[in-house]
């Protein structure tokens, strides 16, 4: 994939209007897993099916500029996400998962994860769940490469240290 | 091993995913900038004081600005050829550049840019050091968008610093950190407390650097911080909830608004977003909880907007912020 195809801008056009059914269908079709994303991102489902309709709802409006609506509602939904983390720190703490059904190690894992700094938190998850490249993480984030590199660098430091004084 | 972490993140995400079930897709897509689930007021309380502040302004003749898609109705900017001057974000389209108003914070976080776009002679894409930059400028508004007259590249903007609206205010407590709550604990404990009457904020802080500043706590490092309650009313219900839920140092606080008061603003004020290059809108509105106030960001001042705000909506709930300041 070019790099251009993973870059969420917007291409010339008409501005506005409806999108056609068909095309906007497609990537609505994909709503449970921008909302999945969200949700390891935020530790809320409640949040996170907010931000992600709110990620679709002001695409819409430019949705026949967008050249990659994935990558675009992508990054607007990652910018929500980190803005929600840092205005309200209470809400990290709603963790989705009921603790009884993971293992110990997952739950002590998720944990630490779930401490990760908001940046180094969703850069983690976009490569370790999204399965992103480092370029559409970088995309995403609208970040240099190097930064998302260094971003997960330093979570894994951070997530080892903690995991060693275990 | 790097690897062997590597993999057990991949498979702890995953699990974690999969215990937390199927997000609940709503039935129907959104409405273009609708907001509505982030601006729903969660209380009938709120959504009347919205109803009767949007009525209060538009008894005070400002028309709430029209959404794009509703040209005829929009406010143009009332003094044309003004000239102005600002830091702001502008986006390489091409060879040209635009600039974009969004939100402070938003700005902080970078693009793609969610706000207003607004079309920009006077400064090319190759001007910018990539495919964005902050700009300090002056330039002139009108019709045809932004005319750039002097322009320097400079850094992104610091973030916003918090502060508790009155910083001297004494808290009620301060005690050891004896345990911290679960997560679901502290999520229960917090629902509870927000649904209080007279419920005025809640967040967890440490001292920032300089005096008087917050630094919120996002990471789960709550041991040796302090949880902060705020009310309006009935301020020593919430600290007695936030001491059954907090085994560390707690803070009350007695603050002017409700969150429903806040909320009830934040969306009043959240009607007046719009496309386009008009002095009467918001570009974006938020809560700013350890201030209790909200914070308006405008594209310019407006005397319009703001009298008919100050007349409005309840005086010292907010505060105006201007993208753009007229050069005198």
């Amino acid at each position: 994939m070019r790099e251009d195809d993973q870059e969420p801008r917007e291409r010339a056009g008409p501005a506005g209007g409806t999108p056609s059914a068909p095309e906007f269908e497609e990537t609505f079709a994909r709503w449970s897993d921008f909302a999945r994303l969200a949700r390891l991102m935020l530790g809320s489902d409640l949040f996170a099916e907010e931000l992600t309709q709110e990620a679709f709802a002001r695409a819409l409006p430019r949705w026949h500029e967008i050249e990659n609506h994935e990558a675009y509602i992508r990054a607007s939904l990652v910018r929500l996400c980190l803005n929600r983390m840092r205005r309200a720190g209470l809400e990290r703490a709603r963790l989705p998962h009921p603790p009884e059904t993971l293992s110990p190690d997952d739950l002590a894992l998720w944990d630490l994860v779930s401490r990760l700094a908001p940046r180094k938190r969703a850069a983690v998850v976009l490569r370790y769940y999204g399965d992103l490249t480092i370029d559409e993480i970088a995309a995403a984030m609208r970040s240099r490469r190097g930064t998302v590199a260094s971003l997960l660098h330093r979570a894994l430091a951070d997530l080892r240290r903690e995991l060693g004084r275990d | 091993m790097t690897d062997d972490l590597e993999r057990r993140l991949r498979e702890t995400l995953r699990a974690v995913d999969h215990a937390a079930g199927e997000p609940r897709r709503p039935e129907r897509p959104p409405d273009a900038r609708s907001g509505a689930a982030r601006l729903a007021p969660s209380r009938p309380t709120a959504r009347a004081l919205v109803a009767a502040v949007l009525a209060a302004l538009l008894a005070a003749g400002v028309a709430v600005v029209a959404r794009r898609g509703d040209d005829d109705q929009r406010v143009v900017a009332d003094e044309p050829n003004a000239l102005y001057e600002g830091v702001g974000l502008f986006v390489a389209r091409g060879e040209r550049a635009e600039l974009c108003a969004q939100g402070t914070v938003d700005l902080i976080e970078g693009l793609p840019c969610t706000g207003t776009v607004v079309e920009v002679t006077g400064l090319d894409g190759s001007d910018l050091a990539g495919d964005h930059a902050y700009v300090r400028f002056t330039g002139r508004l009108s019709s045809d968008g932004l005319a750039i007259e002097s322009r320097e590249l400079v850094e992104a903007p610091a973030t916003p610093v918090l502060r508790r609206r009155d910083p001297g205010a004494p808290c009620a407590s301060s005690r050891p950190a004896t345990g911290v709550p679960s997560g679901e604990q502290l999520a229960d404990g917090l629902d509870a407390i927000r649904a209080r009457d007279g419920f005025g904020g809640a967040w967890i802080e440490r001292p920032g650097p300089r005096g008087g500043e917050i630094a919120l706590e996002p990471t789960g490092r709550v041991d040796d911080a302090t949880l902060v309650v705020a009310g309006a009313r009935d301020l020593s219900g919430l600290a007695d909830a936030a001491a059954q839920l907090w085994r560390g140092p707690i803070c009350a606080l007695t603050v002017p608004f409700t969150m429903d008061e806040l909320e009830a603003v934040q969306i009043a004020t959240a009607a007046f977003e719009c496309e386009g290059l008009f002095r009467d809108c918001v570009i974006a509105s938020s809560i700013d909880e350890p201030g209790n106030r909200v914070v308006v960001e405008t594209l310019a001042p407006s005397d319009r907007l703001e009298q008919a705000f100050d007349e409005a909506l309840l005086a010292g709930s907010m505060e105006l912020v201007e993208l753009l300041r007229p050069v005198r």
